[in-house]
């Protein structure tokens, strides 16, 4: 029989060689510690700073080009750690789980069928925002409009919202959707920041009525109050200028009066202040996904077909050089098939077109030799040829021809 | 009071409608670039989706002469579309609605189109806040007799504009889903509204049984055109974007037409330098109008399915010049080839305009409602006048650029003469372009009418050339003249092999019936010259606008044919 503890670590080494045996030695380590502290710690202070910390390595590294053999994303290690970190927050904050708990148990207060048309209202706008403001807009534009027609404004949906894109971006990473994880990070960052101004807003918009309303009640729940807002001393010092006579509509002296409001704004700016950093921190980690993301896209050579018209003139035709010299070559023992993708060519619009038989005869995939690095007519080719991958290589200056098609096995 | 206010507005835009239209009244063709009118109107076989649109033209052709039936269409475009909008308006906004009848009928979208010649989809633009009001009173009280009027001018739109069969489906569906949720508790009101959609999807299938069920056999023009349609086609005519304002702006202003890269004709934005600030002031008004329709919840049928096709409409006409969108486009249009018919997709910024005429009226009413005396006036006046400030160029003949023409009188000549020669040919038209300026047609650039307007066959050039699309053209005809131009110019055939020594046209043309040759002495036709060096090529006509040859080798091909022993077996391919 195996004991508990046994068991706990035989699972958290189980996760490690899993990890490490799909992905790297440092994801590995993260993403098992990452569970140790999610499951056993409430310490998140320390966390929020070790992902910081990571961070900061990550751009010293970048920017100096130092590579460890060990470590592959330390991006990605500060991601899950600020993840982990941000669930046991949540975790130790009892007004989120209390939402999470009334959202779980009862199905209703949040979840109602109205709220429930509304949801679905503001996806659909968001869905039909996306193509024309991209997928951070259109989901921000999609959440402020639930907001509004809810009349919910409160922080905690932003931070849920947030939340939710947050925990997703990893795995993107993970499963090689790079374009998708950046979107998420930005999104997730920018639900961080309307959740901080909204609970601004509401503790700001909050705070007028409870200083003229607290007398209304009686003394008993008066104290109670005060206990769950203020530390003893500071209540103390309260009952004694209120038995000289002094109340919240009437206070005696400027002092008591600034006192009491200095206090109610420290107490709550305290975990604004928190959000900013968070906010912060997320932003900064955001910002190195997304260069990541796009650094890795620069190294690319070989694009794909999804990445086609991201380039695509939007004026349609000025901007494609039909007058380059081409040729192509078949490198397969398919008989025709360089005249074949050349009458498709000369039908796109292409005048000089070659035909001929390449070196080898063995090439799978399709291989570009061109002179000039012309994005635009690299993918106006792939689309004609309805080519998935194509790989691009460069030519010299005194080449003949300025464009070498060399046709593979892998027919389009 | 309110037949007075109706008559008002009707002779307020039967008068634009015929300022706009005056300066063309004159007798003569108006040839744009895809509209070209010839002196006959064809009757239309059953299988097209024109069936009741074209054939009412071709009957009233026989009384009317084509240009007039040109100008009614002229007439009704403008006229329909600004009443329309204004009768479709809330009554209770009083003057407001004529903003959105003027703004409608005059925008930079129908101008470019009026100029592209796409006037059946104007003319569909213009009829479609009358479907629009039929669908409402449809919704709102489900009677047999709404059902029947809605098929039938459903009908009527399909046959004038095909391409707003998906754009009412998706009107008709995201109304029909919306009324169902607000009358959820209602079982009598959801079960007649069933019934009746069930009744009414029925009847508008069998009023256009014709053209869909040969477009399911594959043997109507639009399945034909749906079928040569290649991606190649959505990056040729994607909407295009301000160089300075990007594609979204350049949309919401109502612009975005592919010609527009291409300068056929002048652009508003060209004259009027302080265009984006009229666009600003026409959103912002559409954003007042929305938004206080969203407060009020007013009509919540239209507010839901209104903005659903205004955002749908912008998201496509984007398309795939929207790049982060375009993987997506292409799969859309790949799985769901309907599509197809969008394959130029800025026709639907109409949507666009048909929102902001809508909503506008509304934002307009509440402007004027906020405000008193001089400044109401002057906000009134603003908004009435915006309309032409921003689209100036539909007035004095659409700027100067129309002009009514007659084509030469030795079109006709040559028309007598292939008329007279009663045997089996094909006459050969040059210059090989399908889109080229024709000096009679004021320069400029128009669809080749030869096709339409010769009583003989005519093989003329289908070729778009655009540079990212060449051609659909898969007639061996055509591909056999490509080919000995290609010989002619360059030297090398289709294939790239080199040919030497010179072409015999004659010869060349017989075996695909070429019996006449055309030039016309437009565009490039000087490239063409080397005809008159041709033995077996006689000049017939020439005057200052065509040559007219006769392929003296017509005949050949009935020689070689007779020298064909086709009971003697083929010989073995060696």
């Amino acid at each position: 029989m195996i004991s508990s503890k046994t068991a706990q670590i035989l699972k958290y080494c189980g996760l490690f060689l899993l990890v490490l045996f799909f992905n790297s030695f440092d994801l590995a380590i993260t993403v098992t510690l990452s569970l140790y502290l999610a499951i056993n710690s409430k310490t998140y202070i320390k966390l929020f700073g070790f992902s910081l910390v990571l961070f900061i390595l990550d751009i010293i590294f970048r920017n100096f080009d130092i590579s460890f053999r060990f470590i592959s994303d330390l991006s990605l290690d500060s991601y899950i750690l600020l993840l982990t970190a941000f669930f046991i927050y949540a975790k130790s904050q009892r007004r989120i789980t209390d939402f999470f708990r009334q959202a779980g148990a009862s199905g209703r207060k949040i979840f109602s069928s109205n709220n429930l048309v509304l949801l679905v209202v503001s996806i659909v706008l968001a869905l039909l925002l996306l193509p024309i403001l991209g997928p951070p807009a259109a989901v921000i534009v999609g959440y402020l409009s639930f907001s509004y027609f809810s009349k919910r404004f409160e922080g905690k949906y932003a931070y849920t919202a947030g939340l939710f894109f947050l925990s997703f971006s990893p795995f993107f990473i993970i499963f090689k959707r790079d374009d998708i994880a950046e979107n998420f990070a930005i999104i997730s960052f920018y639900f961080l920041i309307i959740g901080t101004v909204q609970e601004t807003v509401r503790l700001v918009r909050e705070r007028k009525p409870f200083a003229f309303s607290l007398p209304k009640i009686n003394f008993g729940a008066k104290i109670l109050h005060f206990m769950h807002s203020f530390r003893l001393p500071q209540f103390t010092r309260k009952t004694e200028s209120q038995s000289k006579g002094a109340t919240f509509d009437n206070p005696v002296t400027n002092d008591s009066k600034n006192f009491i409001s200095d206090e109610i704004s420290s107490n709550r700016l305290q975990p604004i202040m928190k959000f900013i950093i968070i906010v912060c921190i997320t932003g900064l980690l955001s910002f190195t996904v997304i260069s990541t993301i796009i650094n890795s896209k620069a190294k690319n050579t070989t694009s794909t077909i999804a990445e086609k018209l991201t380039i695509t003139p939007i004026i349609p035709s000025p901007t494609i050089d039909i007058g380059v010299e081409l040729m192509v070559e078949n490198g397969t023992e398919i008989s025709g098939l360089a005249a074949s993708t050349a009458a498709k060519l000369k039908n796109a619009g292409f005048k000089n077109v070659n035909t001929g038989n390449a070196a080898r005869s063995d090439y799978k995939n399709w291989e570009m030799i061109a002179k000039k690095d012309d994005p635009v007519l690299i993918d106006y080719i792939k689309s004609v040829l309805k080519l998935e991958t194509l790989t691009v290589n460069k030519a010299s200056e005194s080449a003949k021809f300025d464009l070498v098609i060399i046709a593979g096995s892998e027919l389009p | 009071m309110k037949k007075y206010n109706h008559l008002l507005s009707f002779f307020i835009f039967f008068a634009l409608a015929a300022i706009i239209t005056f300066p063309l009244v004159k007798s003569g063709y108006i040839l744009t670039l895809d509209a070209v009118i010839t002196p006959r109107v064809l009757f239309a076989p059953i299988t097209s989706s024109s069936f009741i649109y074209q054939n009412i033209l071709a009957v009233l052709n026989l009384f009317i002469p084509s240009d007039r039936i040109e100008r009614i269409i002229l007439f009704l475009i403008f006229f329909l579309s600004g009443w329309g909008m204004y009768r479709f308006t809330d009554k209770n906004l009083r003057f407001a609605r004529y903003f959105a009848g003027i703004f409608y009928a005059i925008n930079p979208f129908v101008y470019e189109r009026v100029m592209a010649g796409h006037w059946q989809l104007l003319l569909g633009y213009s009829i479609f806040p009358y479907i629009v009001t039929l669908t409402m009173n449809y919704f709102h009280d489900s009677t047999k007799k709404n059902t029947v009027s809605l098929a039938i001018m459903a009908t009527l739109l399909f046959n004038i504009a095909i391409h707003y069969l998906l754009i009412f489906m998706v009107f008709f569906i995201t109304m029909g889903v919306t009324n169902a949720y607000l009358h959820r508790q209602n079982k009598e009101k959801l079960n007649k509204i069933t019934r009746q959609t069930i009744f009414f999807i029925g009847l508008t299938f069998v009023l256009n049984a014709n053209w869909i069920i040969s477009s399911i056999l594959g043997i109507s023009d639009i399945s034909q055109a749906i079928k040569s349609f290649t991606s190649g086609d959505l990056i040729a005519f994607q909407s295009v974007a301000d160089s300075r304002l990007g594609l979204i702006f350049n949309l919401l202003s109502g612009y975005g037409f592919w010609a527009e890269a291409y300068h056929y004709f002048l652009l508003p934005k060209d004259i009027i330098i302080f265009w984006p600030i009229l666009s600003l002031a026409v959103i912002l008004v559409f954003g007042i109008g929305l938004f206080r329709h969203i407060k009020e919840k007013s009509n919540i049928p239209i507010l839901v399915t209104l903005p659903v096709l205004f955002l749908l409409a912008l998201d496509i006409a984007g398309g795939v010049a929207l790049k982060s969108f375009a993987p997506t486009v292409f799969w859309l249009y790949e799985k769901f080839p309907i599509l197809g018919g969008f394959r130029e997709p800025q026709k639907l910024v109409g949507i666009v305009m048909f929102c902001y005429a809508y909503f506008g009226s509304f934002g307009l009413g509440k402007i004027l409602a906020t405000i008193k005396g001089k400044t109401k006036l002057a906000a009134f006046s603003f908004f009435i006048i915006l309309p032409f400030i921003y689209t100036p160029t539909v007035f004095g003949g659409f700027w100067g650029q129309l002009k009514p023409v007659w084509y030469p009188s030795s079109w006709e000549k040559v028309n007598q003469i292939l008329k007279e020669d009663k045997s089996d040919f094909l006459t050969l038209f040059f210059p090989w372009h399908q889109y080229m300026r024709f000096k009679f047609a004021n320069d400029r650039v128009v669809s080749n009418p030869a096709l339409y307007y010769f009583d003989k066959p005519i093989l003329s050039s289908q070729n778009y050339e655009t540079t990212s699309l060449y051609s659909h053209d898969t007639r061996l005809e055509s591909l056999h003249v490509e080919g000995l131009l290609s010989i002619e110019k360059e030297g090398v055939n289709l294939l790239g092999d080199l040919v030497e020594g010179n072409l015999p046209w004659g010869e060349s043309l017989s075996p695909v019936n070429v019996k006449y040759i055309i030039l016309t002495k437009d565009d490039d036709w000087v490239r063409y010259k080397f005809l008159d060096k041709q033995p077996d090529l006689t000049k017939v006509y020439e005057d200052e606008n065509l040559v007219f040859y006769q392929n003296m080798k017509w005949d050949l091909k009935d020689k070689q044919l007779e020298e064909i022993n086709f009971d003697e077996p083929l010989a073995p391919l060696e």
